[in-house]
């Protein structure tokens, strides 16, 4: 807030406060009655929906696979680092926390909003170094994408999710610098919403794809 | 604003004051509990129990979580119900899929 001719005379009492967030919602939604509100927009949610789908094919994929050479795979599953594996998937979930902590913080007016929203932005970044420290390890181990059809899948699946998070990272970057302002329209936390749930959805393609390939023996 | 449209806004300012004090609270209670699972399937799947029910209880449990999220840090709970059982149909139709195809074929 800069200069205020008035003197705050006709400034929103509730502007930044959780009853003026109502107040907005309320007023957007055309004071209709509200059975259900869409967090963030629905499109993106037909977005989520598409990689889930896609992630889907993915596991079936990866499973059916597995059926055809038990052997092969659990050989290969027994060289992979799990402690990487597990980890990340803790740490995706504190990142997850994290959003569901900064949307909150926004909502109230609160300014630590975005601080929060860093958080989550590290532990993302974490995840980005376990996993190119565990991609060094297995090709270390004289391992690469050609090795078998497990290793195959391994790297192109968890690659596949690394570019997910690293767009998600892009997104809660956004957010960072959106939850910086010092008030805190509708619009903005539509803004940290949608990011927000593509950040969740990133987690919870991972909370998968972690026990299939490092955990799921025959 | 006639008495029916204050006492809409009410009403609706009344249902989004809710949903913002209820989408916080058993948060962290879901954090710990994926937290948790996360742990028990690292033991399980580290060589620990029978392999076949490990295989299905590994699978099963990550779904669990994932619909954990869903309502609980993605808000579906206080969403649209049409929203809410699109993302849970995908939460039971997929691992019925892998389950199907392990138990089927192994």
């Amino acid at each position: 807030m800069t200069q205020d001719p008035f003197g705050g005379m006709f400034q929103d009492p509730f502007q930044g406060t959780a009853r003026g967030e109502a107040i907005r919602v309320a007023a957007e939604r055309d004071r209709k009655p509200m059975r259900g509100r869409i967090p963030g927009e629905i499109g993106i949610w037909i977005f989520l929906f598409g990689d889930m789908i896609a992630f889907g094919l993915i596991f079936i994929t990866f499973v059916s696979a597995r059926m055809d050479d038990p052997v092969m795979f659990e050989q290969s599953r027994q060289t992979l680092h799990l402690t990487f594996g597990a980890i990340n998937t803790l740490l995706l979930l504190c990142g997850s926390l994290f959003v569901v902590r900064g949307i909150r913080a926004m909502r109230t007016g609160s300014p630590n909003a975005w601080k929060i929203f860093a958080l989550c932005w590290l532990t993302g970044l974490w995840f980005v170094v376990n996993k190119f420290i565990e991609y060094a390890m297995v090709i270390d181990d004289g391992h690469n994408i050609g090795t078998n059809l497990f290793y195959g899948y391994y790297f192109i699946f968890t690659a596949a999710h690394l570019l997910h998070l690293v767009l998600a990272m892009i997104g809660m970057a956004v957010v960072v610098r959106i939850a910086k302002r010092p008030v805190h329209t509708a619009k903005d936390l539509r803004w940290a919403e949608v990011f927000g749930a593509y950040w969740h959805l990133v987690d919870l393609l991972w909370v998968v794809l972690f026990p299939l390939i490092y955990l799921m023996r025959v | 604003m006639t008495p029916t449209d204050a006492d809409q806004l009410e009403q609706d300012m009344a249902i989004v004051d809710r949903n913002i004090k209820h989408a916080g609270r058993p948060v962290l209670v879901v954090w710990l509990v994926l937290m948790l699972a996360t742990l028990v399937s690292w033991y399980l799947g580290d060589g620990h129990g029978a392999t076949k029910f490990a295989a299905v209880a590994v699978i099963v449990t990550a779904f669990v979580k994932v619909a954990l999220v869903g309502d609980h840090f993605m808000e579906l709970r206080t969403a649209p119900p049409q929203l809410r059982w699109a993302f849970m149909a995908w939460c039971v139709l997929v691992p019925s899929i892998l389950c199907g195809i392990y138990l089927l074929r192994s």
